[in-house]
């Protein structure tokens, strides 16, 4: 096995249950709890989460043979160092196609309610055909692609211990989100910060968590737990092409250039950021914020001139390299 | 087991008190085994997947030809309507304000392969008689398009098709009406652009009633035979130019639009026949 998911000894130790990628070995899922101060996981009652789903999701979702050409998997467009996020700015497809927007990280990614920059994935399953059928993705035809894993005798075997049954879209689909539903981390400075460890933060940082919670009104959007509301907003980036966002798939245009509220959790290993990948720091993210946006039609009414000096943006970047969970960034070899 | 509703007209509804009945229960009633034939054409011709037509003076071909039709409608000459469901297949779904739910479908679906000569679809029992029409949607609405596609039986109309997809993976959903193909866009008579005009969402489903007396007779025709005619549905678009070549609904809104005000027009029904059994449905 190429990576597994287990319990970091270092949030062990301060009594955290934060989640990390570090080493060769499939943690139970079964006995996964959840960070400190996180919601229960949501898993679906049709596809409860296994051990033997977990290995087989992880298995697919390292696999070549998931492509058309056997050159990419779903680990090529989302690096465990990178939060399982991508540092390019558009991710290569097969034959170097390129899509439109960046790759997002996966962390935590059991708890979206909707998937996607727009959120035209209903559920962790549903997603999973996304990137394998796009053709500036991996390409793969549905049929191609069952009878591939079939032709693999340990594959079969593997479907069957999981389900009882062969490779099927369900089945396979079933694998691939229950993997990505052990992808969880709430193991930063900033949670040790928030369960009472008040020298976890830096002055620098507990000054940046001010201004995050005010007069840099990020939390407005980047709330809770996950540092997201999970909504929809328009945040004033000028549109490249003819991405319209939301409206894409709602049709309507209220939704024009609305784009999800990621998490903010790794922020500092997620780089570059908004959908398209446009800003290479989160130094340029600031600014962007700063100036209140583009004024670019269906601005959110949230996005206004911050007025923040330098040190004010020292600090909340400070703060927002706090949320680097560092157990969720190591033991991947791509 | 498949089943048949019949509804009665509002006005007989109040008159006698009944919202509906099995058609098991109507004893005085012959039954027939109904089998709908969607014949798939190009104008005139018979639609062939790779075949070269005329549309609109440019030679195009047509690889992919689909079409979703749901919530079908019988209307019996006096006035009964009867509705055709199906083996219900319960799958995770997500609400209209994306609640987690589980949803049943019952409705009978068609998805019509028309590219690779699928053209019999079993309906089940219906009342013998004289009907005077008949009506389905293009499309699939509601909370039926709200289904978690990838975890749907593959044995269901619904499911993931591993041919070709007809259901976007991107904006959840069906895509209700799938056209594929190539155009000359040059003039010297060979396809040598790809088109593609992908329809779906539900400001673009469309309910068609075609207004036509037939017979079902489990002697005489049990074979319902509908045409559908898929240059129909492209006569405004222009191939040959760019900007209509490519559509997938939300991405060319005008494209989507001069699809769906043709879509009433695109059916007819033929006759009725005597299935003689020799397909696969």
């Amino acid at each position: 096995m190429r990576v597994g998911i287990l319990i970091a000894a270092a949030a062990l130790s301060l009594g955290l249950a934060g989640c990390g990628i570090a080493g060769h070995e499939t943690r139970d899922p079964a006995i996964l709890d959840v960070p400190v101060g996180f919601e229960p996981i949501p898993v679906p009652a049709h596809n409860p989460l296994t051990p033997a789903k977990v290995e087989l999701g992880e298995r697919l979702f390292f696999d070549l043979d998931l492509s058309e050409d056997r050159s990419l998997s779903c680990a090529s467009c989302h690096f465990e160092n990178a939060a399982f996020a991508d540092p390019r700015r558009l991710s290569p497809g097969v034959h170097g196609r390129l899509g439109i927007r960046n790759s997002p990280s996966l962390v935590n990614v059991a708890y979206l309610n909707l998937l996607f920059w727009d959120g035209g994935a209903l559920t962790l399953e549903a997603q999973a055909l996304g990137p394998l059928e796009a053709d500036f993705e991996m390409n793969m035809n549905l049929g191609d692609l069952i009878t591939r894993v079939e032709s693999d005798p340990s594959y079969v075997s593997q479907f069957e211990e999981a389900f009882g049954e062969g490779p099927s879209i369900r089945t396979l689909t079933q694998a691939l989100a229950s993997f990505q539903r052990t992808i969880r981390s709430g193991g930063s400075r900033y949670d040790r910060y928030v369960s009472g460890a008040v020298d976890a933060l830096t002055d620098s940082e507990r000054r940046g968590l001010e201004l995050f919670r005010g007069k840099a009104n990020c939390a407005s959007c980047h709330k809770g737990f996950l540092f997201t509301n999970q909504a929809f907003e328009n945040n004033g980036i000028e549109p490249a092409g003819s991405d319209s966002g939301r409206a894409r798939i709602t049709l309507d245009p209220a939704d024009f250039l609305e784009f999800r509220v990621p998490s903010l959790r790794n922020v500092e290993k997620t780089a570059p950021y908004m959908h398209d990948g446009r800003f290479d720091s989160l130094e340029d993210v600031i600014d962007h914020y700063d100036q209140g946006g583009t004024g670019v039609r269906n601005q959110s009414a949230l996005i206004t001139p911050l007025r923040l000096t330098d040190q004010e943006k020292r600090d909340l970047i400070a703060f927002l390299n706090s949320l680097t969970d560092e157990t969720i960034l190591t033991g991947f070899t791509p | 087991m498949k089943t048949i509703r019949t509804f009665f007209l509002p006005a007989l509804l109040a008159s006698v008190f009944l919202m509906g009945c099995d058609a098991d229960s109507m004893n005085s009633e012959e039954e027939v085994d109904l089998t709908l034939r969607m014949q798939g054409m190009f104008g005139s011709q018979q639609l062939i997947s790779g075949q070269t037509y005329d549309h609109n003076g440019a030679n195009i071909t047509v690889k992919t030809a689909r079409v979703y039709l749901s919530d079908f409608v019988l209307t019996t000459a006096d006035g009964q309507e009867v509705t055709v469901s199906t083996d219900p297949v319960t799958v995770p779904a997500k609400d209209a304000n994306d609640n987690d739910v589980t949803h049943s479908v019952t409705d009978k679906i068609v998805l019509t392969k028309h590219d690779m000569g699928m053209e019999y679809y079993h309906f089940g029992t219906v009342p013998e008689g004289d009907y005077t029409s008949m009506s389905f949607r293009v499309g699939i609405v509601g909370q039926d398009n709200r289904i978690d596609a990838s975890q749907v039986p593959a044995s269901h109309p619904l499911a993931k098709q591993t041919d070709k997809n007809n259901h976007w993976n991107w904006a959840n959903g069906y895509i209700y009406l799938r056209l594929d193909g190539e155009v000359d866009t040059d003039g010297d008579g060979s396809v040598d652009e790809v088109w593609e005009t992908h329809i779906g969402k539900e400001n673009f489903s469309r309910v068609v009633s075609i207004d036509t007396d037939f017979t079902l007779d489990h002697e005489m025709g049990n074979l319902l035979h509908l045409m559908v005619d898929y240059k129909h549905f492209i006569h405004m678009v222009d191939l040959a130019d760019p900007t209509e070549r490519l559509s997938r609904t939300g991405d060319n809104l005008p494209v989507a639009n001069k699809v769906a005000s043709m879509m009433d027009g695109a059916f007819m029904i033929h006759g009725v026949h005597m299935d003689e059994g020799s397909h696969t449905h």
